[in-house]
C-alpha cells in the first residue's frame, strides 16, 4: 500500500487487491491514503483473520478496518465485481470524492468461482470512465508537499473535512452507479430490497455468500407462508442511514447476519450499524443479531431458514439475547 | 481478452475482475505473487518477491507526470 502512496500521489491511476492478514499488515497505511485523498481502488478478497490459522472466507478483515475513512463497497456476484470495477474508480476519482474506494469480494466462494459473465468492450470502459486527471501531484517542477504534519490546531478539522467528504460521497456513488445501468442496462443501488413490499419480517445480510442463500431461505419461507423480503447491504461506507430506516422503520423484525464478530462487543459489525440507526426512533423493529458462516463454515439456505423461523419466534416472546452464534456444535 | 463486443462468458470471478482493472487503463498496480512461480535460475539472481508493475508510463500520456 506504501508503493500504491507513491503511485497515486505522483499521478497514476493504481490498483491493487489484498485479503485478510495482508490487509491487516496495512492497516496503517489505510487511514494516510484516505487522509491524503488519494483515489486508489483496491479489491478486497475478504478472509478470516488467524489464529487459528484460517485462510477461507469471512468479514473479519474488512470489519476490523470499517474506519478508515475509505468508500468501501460488497460485490455480491461476479457480474457486479466486474461492473462496480469502473465505477469505483469513477466514484474515487470524482473531484467531490476523491477518497480511496474497496471492493469487497468474499473470499473463495466468489473470488475464486467461475461464473457466466457480460464483458463489456475497451470502448464501453473508456466511454464510462474518463482518463484520470489528478487535482493534484507530485511534480519536481511544481514542488508541494502531501502529508506534512498536522498539529493540534488543524488536526480535528482536517477530520471533519474527511469526514464531510466521505458522507457526501453518497451522492457520487448513486450518480455514477445510475450512469452504469443507464448506458448498459445492469442497475444496482446502494442498498437492494427483494421481496419487501409486504413484509413483516426482513433478513439482512452483507456480501454475497450469505446474501445469494439468502435469496433461497426467503424464498423457502415465503412458500411456507412467512411475510419475510431481504435487504443486501451494498454500500457500507458511507453508511447508508437514510436508506436504512426508510426500508426498516415500521417492520415487526429484522434478522441480520454477520460473518464477524466484535469480541466482547456488541456482536455483529452489521447489527451494531443497524441498532444505532434505528436507535430512538418510533416504529423501530425488533433487532436480531446472528453470528454465521465464520472461517469458511458453509451455511445452508435450509438451515438458514430454520435460523430465521427461530429468531422471529423469539422476536414474538421479546426475550433475545444482544447477539447469538449459530451453527455452533456442542 | 478485450472483445470488440459484448460478450457472455464463463470465467473466474477474480480474473473477470483483473481483466476490467487492466480495461479500466491503470496506471500503476502494486501486487505481490503468493504462489511460488520463479525457477531457480530466476531465485539465484535475487529477484524480490514483491513488485511495482507499471504501464502507459510514457511522457506522451497525460494522465502521467513527466
Amino acid at each position: 500500500m506504501s508503493a500504491c502512496v507513491g503511485l497515486s500521489a505522483t499521478g497514476c491511476r493504481t490498483f491493487t487487491a489484498t485479503s485478510s492478514q495482508g490487509l491487516a499488515l496495512m492497516h496503517e497505511i489505510l487511514f494516510i491514503v484516505s487522509a491524503m485523498r488519494l483515489p486508489i481502488v483496491m479489491a478486497t478478497v475478504n478472509r478470516a483473520l488467524s489464529a487459528p490459522i484460517n485462510i477461507w472466507g469471512d468479514l473479519s478483515d474488512v470489519m476490523a478496518n470499517r474506519d478508515i475513512g475509505w468508500v468501501q463497497l460488497f460485490g455480491n456476484n461476479g457480474q457486479e465485481v466486474y461492473d462496480l470495477t469502473p465505477c469505483c474508480f469513477k466514484i474515487a476519482e470524482d473531484r467531490r470524492v476523491l477518497l480511496p474506494v474497496m471492493l469487497n469480494i468474499d473470499g473463495f466462494t466468489l473470488s475464486h468461482v467461475v461464473e457466466p459473465i457480460e464483458t463489456l468492450t475497451q470502448q464501453d470502459f473508456d466511454d464510462f470512465l474518463p482518463p484520470y486527471e489528478p487535482a493534484q501531484r507530485l511534480d519536481v517542477n511544481q514542488p508541494i508537499s502531501m502529508g506534512p504534519v498536522g498539529p493540534p490546531d488543524i488536526f480535528t478539522e482536517t477530520k471533519k473535512v474527511h469526514d464531510d467528504a466521505l458522507v457526501a460521497s453518497r451522492i457520487v456513488v448513486n450518480e455514477v452507479l445510475d450512469d452504469f445501468g443507464r448506458r448498459f442496462g445492469r442497475s444496482y443501488r446502494a442498498v437492494e430490497e427483494y421481496q419487501t413490499d409486504d413484509a413483516d419480517v426482513l433478513l439482512f445480510t452483507i456480501g454475497g455468500t450469505l446474501g445469494e442463500t439468502g435469496h433461497t431461505a426467503v424464498d423457502a419461507l415465503r412458500a411456507r407462508g412467512m411475510k419475510i423480503g431481504q435487504v443486501l447491504l451494498r454500500l457500507w461506507r458511507p453508511f447508508p442511514f437514510d436508506d436504512i430506516r426508510r426500508i426498516f422503520t415500521g417492520r415487526k423484525a429484522v434478522i441480520v447476519y454477520d460473518r464477524a464478530l466484535s469480541v466482547g462487543g456488541p456482536g455483529g459489525p452489521v447489527a451494531s450499524e443497524l441498532r444505532a440507526a434505528m436507535y430512538g426512533r418510533p416504529d423501530a423493529p425488533a433487532i436480531l443479531s446472528l453470528i454465521a458462516a465464520l472461517g469458511g463454515r458453509d451455511v445452508r439456505a435450509v438451515e438458514m431458514a430454520e435460523q430465521i423461523e427461530n429468531a422471529v419466534r423469539r422476536a414474538g416472546e421479546g426475550e433475545y439475547p444482544a447477539y447469538e452464534m449459530v451453527g455452533v456444535r456442542e | 481478452m478485450t472483445f470488440e463486443t459484448r460478450r457472455r462468458i464463463g470465467i473466474e470471478v477474480s480474473i473477470a475482475q483483473a481483466e476490467a482493472v487492466k480495461l479500466c487503463r491503470v496506471d500503476g498496480i502494486a501486487a505481490y505473487p503468493i504462489t511460488p512461480k520463479r525457477t531457480s535460475s530466476s531465485i539465484s539472481r535475487k529477484s524480490s518477491p514483491k513488485g511495482i508493475s507499471t504501464r502507459n508510463t510514457s511522457p506522451s500520456n497525460p494522465s502521467i507526470p513527466p
